[in-house]
Protein backbone atom coordinates (compact mmCIF):
# COMPACT_ATOMS: atom_id res chain seq x y z
CA UNK A 1 0.00 0.00 0.00
CA UNK A 2 1.22 3.48 -1.15
CA UNK A 3 1.70 6.11 1.55
CA UNK A 4 -0.05 9.10 0.67
CA UNK A 5 2.55 11.96 -0.01
CA UNK A 6 2.22 15.55 1.24
CA UNK A 7 1.55 18.45 -1.21
CA UNK A 8 3.50 21.52 -0.53
CA UNK A 9 0.86 22.89 1.43
CA UNK A 10 1.38 20.98 4.01
CA UNK A 11 4.49 22.45 4.61
CA UNK A 12 2.61 25.29 6.14
CA UNK A 13 3.42 25.88 10.07
CA UNK A 14 1.64 27.39 12.73
CA UNK A 15 3.88 30.41 12.90
CA UNK A 16 2.88 31.25 9.33
CA UNK A 17 -0.47 31.13 9.74
CA UNK A 18 -0.41 33.22 12.66
CA UNK A 19 1.62 35.83 10.64
CA UNK A 20 -0.67 35.75 7.99
CA UNK A 21 -3.89 36.05 10.59
CA UNK A 22 -2.04 39.03 11.23
CA UNK A 23 -2.05 40.62 8.12
CA UNK A 24 -5.48 39.57 7.25
CA UNK A 25 -7.40 42.68 5.85
CA UNK A 26 -9.55 44.80 7.80
CA UNK A 27 -13.33 43.13 8.58
CA UNK A 28 -15.27 45.46 6.11
CA UNK A 29 -14.21 43.32 3.30
CA UNK A 30 -15.82 40.07 3.17
CA UNK A 31 -13.76 37.03 3.34
CA UNK A 32 -12.93 33.97 4.20
CA UNK A 33 -10.21 32.72 6.32
CA UNK A 34 -9.84 29.11 7.22
CA UNK A 35 -6.39 28.08 9.13
CA UNK A 36 -5.69 24.51 8.71
CA UNK A 37 -2.80 22.61 10.87
CA UNK A 38 -2.36 20.08 7.95
CA UNK A 39 0.70 18.83 10.06
CA UNK A 40 -1.72 17.25 12.55
CA UNK A 41 -4.81 17.11 9.76
CA UNK A 42 -7.10 19.05 12.09
CA UNK A 43 -8.59 22.30 11.67
CA UNK A 44 -8.40 24.30 13.98
CA UNK A 45 -9.99 27.67 13.06
CA UNK A 46 -12.48 28.86 11.24
CA UNK A 47 -13.01 32.05 10.94
CA UNK A 48 -15.33 34.20 8.79
CA UNK A 49 -15.67 37.87 8.80
CA UNK A 50 -17.36 40.58 6.96
CA UNK A 51 -20.40 42.92 7.06
CA UNK A 52 -23.10 40.54 8.44
CA UNK A 53 -21.09 37.81 8.84
CA UNK A 54 -19.07 39.06 12.23
CA UNK A 55 -21.16 36.69 14.16
CA UNK A 56 -19.71 33.75 13.17
CA UNK A 57 -16.53 33.08 15.18
CA UNK A 58 -14.92 30.18 15.52
CA UNK A 59 -16.41 26.70 14.29
CA UNK A 60 -15.83 23.34 16.01
CA UNK A 61 -13.08 21.47 15.53
CA UNK A 62 -13.16 19.77 12.31
CA UNK A 63 -10.93 16.26 12.07
CA UNK A 64 -9.68 16.54 7.84
CA UNK A 65 -8.90 13.33 6.77
CA UNK A 66 -8.23 14.52 2.70
CA UNK A 67 -7.72 17.86 1.26
CA UNK A 68 -11.18 16.98 -0.67
CA UNK A 69 -12.39 17.06 2.69
CA UNK A 70 -10.85 21.01 2.99
CA UNK A 71 -12.21 21.59 -0.41
CA UNK A 72 -15.76 21.11 1.16
CA UNK A 73 -14.73 23.16 4.35
CA UNK A 74 -13.80 25.86 2.15
CA UNK A 75 -16.96 25.82 0.25
CA UNK A 76 -19.54 25.14 2.94
CA UNK A 77 -18.01 28.19 4.54
CA UNK A 78 -17.65 30.73 1.07
CA UNK A 79 -21.46 29.46 1.12
CA UNK A 80 -22.55 30.12 4.51
CA UNK A 81 -20.94 33.47 4.21
CA UNK A 82 -22.51 34.40 1.21
CA UNK A 83 -25.92 33.97 2.76
CA UNK A 84 -25.04 35.38 5.88
CA UNK A 85 -24.25 38.69 3.73
CA UNK A 86 -27.43 37.91 2.11
CA UNK A 87 -30.09 38.11 5.06
CA UNK A 88 -31.02 41.33 7.05
CA UNK A 89 -30.13 40.74 10.27
CA UNK A 90 -30.47 43.23 13.49
CA UNK A 91 -26.51 43.03 13.52
CA UNK A 92 -26.36 44.70 10.25
CA UNK A 93 -29.57 47.10 10.84
CA UNK A 94 -27.06 48.74 13.67
CA UNK A 95 -24.18 48.99 11.96
CA UNK A 96 -25.91 51.36 9.42
CA UNK A 97 -26.70 53.99 11.93
CA UNK A 98 -29.51 55.40 11.46
CA UNK A 99 -30.11 54.53 7.99
CA UNK A 100 -31.37 51.24 7.72
CA UNK A 101 -32.61 49.18 4.77
CA UNK A 102 -35.09 50.74 2.23
CA UNK A 103 -37.46 48.09 2.13
CA UNK A 104 -37.72 47.31 5.47
CA UNK A 105 -38.26 50.65 6.76
CA UNK A 106 -40.86 51.10 3.70
CA UNK A 107 -42.60 47.83 4.72
CA UNK A 108 -42.18 48.44 8.59
CA UNK A 109 -43.59 51.98 9.06
CA UNK A 110 -46.28 51.27 6.54
CA UNK A 111 -47.95 49.93 9.68
CA UNK A 112 -48.33 53.48 10.94
CA UNK A 113 -51.42 53.15 8.46
CA UNK A 114 -53.39 50.70 10.52
CA UNK A 115 -55.83 51.54 13.01
CA UNK A 116 -55.99 50.04 16.22
CA UNK A 117 -57.94 47.26 15.35
CA UNK A 118 -56.55 46.62 12.03
CA UNK A 119 -53.01 46.50 13.66
CA UNK A 120 -53.38 44.11 16.77
CA UNK A 121 -54.83 41.30 13.83
CA UNK A 122 -51.83 41.70 12.10
CA UNK A 123 -50.05 41.70 15.21
CA UNK A 124 -51.74 38.52 15.59
CA UNK A 125 -50.90 36.95 12.58
CA UNK A 126 -47.26 37.64 12.83
CA UNK A 127 -46.95 36.16 16.18
CA UNK A 128 -48.68 33.15 14.78
CA UNK A 129 -45.72 32.95 12.34
CA UNK A 130 -43.29 33.81 15.02
CA UNK A 131 -43.96 30.70 17.52
CA UNK A 132 -44.02 28.37 14.34
CA UNK A 133 -41.06 29.35 13.37
CA UNK A 134 -39.54 28.58 17.21
CA UNK A 135 -38.21 25.33 17.60
CA UNK A 136 -38.11 24.02 21.08
CA UNK A 137 -34.58 22.04 21.26
CA UNK A 138 -35.19 18.79 22.62
CA UNK A 139 -34.18 17.58 26.40
CA UNK A 140 -31.75 14.62 26.52
CA UNK A 141 -31.81 13.57 30.20
CA UNK A 142 -32.36 10.39 31.54
CA UNK A 143 -35.04 9.30 32.97
CA UNK A 144 -35.42 9.75 36.20
CA UNK A 145 -34.42 6.80 38.83
CA UNK A 146 -36.79 6.85 41.52
CA UNK A 147 -40.48 6.69 41.08
CA UNK A 148 -41.27 9.65 42.77
CA UNK A 149 -39.18 11.38 39.57
CA UNK A 150 -41.41 9.21 37.57
CA UNK A 151 -44.37 10.67 38.56
CA UNK A 152 -43.57 14.09 38.42
CA UNK A 153 -41.83 13.58 34.93
CA UNK A 154 -45.40 12.05 34.39
CA UNK A 155 -47.27 15.02 35.47
CA UNK A 156 -45.13 17.28 34.26
CA UNK A 157 -45.55 15.67 30.68
CA UNK A 158 -41.75 15.36 29.72
CA UNK A 159 -41.87 11.01 29.44
CA UNK A 160 -44.36 9.17 28.64
CA UNK A 161 -45.83 6.07 30.35
CA UNK A 162 -44.53 3.04 29.03
CA UNK A 163 -47.04 -0.20 28.08
CA UNK A 164 -48.28 -2.08 30.60
CA UNK A 165 -47.17 -5.56 28.92
CA UNK A 166 -44.08 -3.97 27.03
CA UNK A 167 -40.06 -4.55 27.57
CA UNK A 168 -38.30 -3.46 29.70
CA UNK A 169 -36.95 0.81 29.26
CA UNK A 170 -33.68 0.63 27.72
CA UNK A 171 -30.78 2.40 29.52
CA UNK A 172 -29.97 6.19 28.58
CA UNK A 173 -26.91 6.50 26.23
CA UNK A 174 -25.67 9.87 26.56
CA UNK A 175 -23.85 10.11 23.42
CA UNK A 176 -23.39 7.80 19.73
CA UNK A 177 -20.09 7.04 21.02
CA UNK A 178 -20.93 5.33 24.28
CA UNK A 179 -23.64 2.92 22.35
CA UNK A 180 -20.27 2.22 19.91
CA UNK A 181 -18.42 1.28 23.09
CA UNK A 182 -21.11 -0.55 24.85
CA UNK A 183 -22.00 -2.76 21.54
CA UNK A 184 -24.60 -5.04 21.11
CA UNK A 185 -27.52 -5.26 24.09
CA UNK B 1 -50.80 32.05 5.40
CA UNK B 2 -54.80 31.22 5.37
CA UNK B 3 -55.14 33.83 8.00
CA UNK B 4 -52.99 36.25 6.40
CA UNK B 5 -54.85 36.05 3.43
CA UNK B 6 -57.97 36.60 5.27
CA UNK B 7 -56.55 39.66 7.06
CA UNK B 8 -55.33 41.18 3.44
CA UNK B 9 -59.03 40.35 1.55
CA UNK B 10 -61.01 41.83 4.35
CA UNK B 11 -59.05 44.77 4.36
CA UNK B 12 -58.95 45.29 0.57
CA UNK B 13 -54.99 44.78 0.81
CA UNK B 14 -52.87 43.30 -2.19
CA UNK B 15 -51.83 39.96 -0.58
CA UNK B 16 -48.60 40.06 -1.74
CA UNK B 17 -47.70 43.66 -0.54
CA UNK B 18 -48.99 41.92 3.02
CA UNK B 19 -46.43 39.26 2.52
CA UNK B 20 -43.77 41.83 2.49
CA UNK B 21 -44.89 43.43 5.45
CA UNK B 22 -45.11 40.26 7.37
CA UNK B 23 -41.62 38.86 5.87
CA UNK B 24 -39.82 42.53 6.96
CA UNK B 25 -41.47 42.62 10.83
CA UNK B 26 -40.40 38.58 10.86
CA UNK B 27 -36.60 39.53 10.06
CA UNK B 28 -36.75 42.10 12.60
CA UNK B 29 -38.15 40.14 14.99
CA UNK B 30 -36.42 36.94 14.45
CA UNK B 31 -33.07 38.99 14.81
CA UNK B 32 -34.28 39.92 17.75
CA UNK B 33 -34.96 36.66 19.42
CA UNK B 34 -31.68 35.25 18.45
CA UNK B 35 -29.99 37.88 19.66
CA UNK B 36 -32.15 37.77 22.96
CA UNK B 37 -32.50 41.52 22.89
CA UNK B 38 -34.42 43.28 25.48
CA UNK B 39 -38.27 44.93 24.53
CA UNK B 40 -36.42 48.75 24.76
CA UNK B 41 -34.23 47.63 22.37
CA UNK B 42 -36.49 46.31 19.89
CA UNK B 43 -38.74 49.38 20.63
CA UNK B 44 -35.42 51.47 19.68
CA UNK B 45 -35.26 49.48 16.66
CA UNK B 46 -39.06 49.83 15.50
CA UNK B 47 -38.89 53.47 15.99
CA UNK B 48 -35.88 53.24 13.68
CA UNK B 49 -37.63 51.82 11.23
CA UNK B 50 -40.04 54.19 11.06
CA UNK B 51 -43.11 53.04 13.07
CA UNK B 52 -44.54 55.62 15.30
CA UNK B 53 -43.53 55.52 19.11
CA UNK B 54 -47.35 53.95 19.84
CA UNK B 55 -47.68 51.22 18.45
CA UNK B 56 -43.92 49.86 18.99
CA UNK B 57 -44.33 50.25 22.66
CA UNK B 58 -47.59 48.14 21.82
CA UNK B 59 -49.48 51.13 22.81
CA UNK B 60 -52.15 49.50 20.90
CA UNK B 61 -52.41 46.46 22.17
CA UNK B 62 -54.81 45.46 25.08
CA UNK B 63 -52.63 44.64 27.67
CA UNK B 64 -51.00 47.91 27.57
CA UNK B 65 -47.36 48.95 26.38
CA UNK B 66 -44.26 46.88 27.23
CA UNK B 67 -41.50 47.84 29.34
Amino acid sequence: MRRRTRGPSCSLSADHLISRQNQSPPASTPFVVVYVLLEQRTCVCARVCGEGVANLKVLPVLPLVSHLQLLFVWAALLLLAAARTLVPTMATLRTIDGEPDESLYNNVAGLNNFDADTFNQFISIVYAFLTQSIKVPRTRRPPAAGPAHALADLTAGTVHAPAASGSPPRPWRSSRRSRRRGGST
Amino acid sequence: MAQLEAFAEARRINVNTMKNVVRSVLTVLRGALRKNLLPKVIVEDLVLLGMRAAPAHGGLLPFGPLD
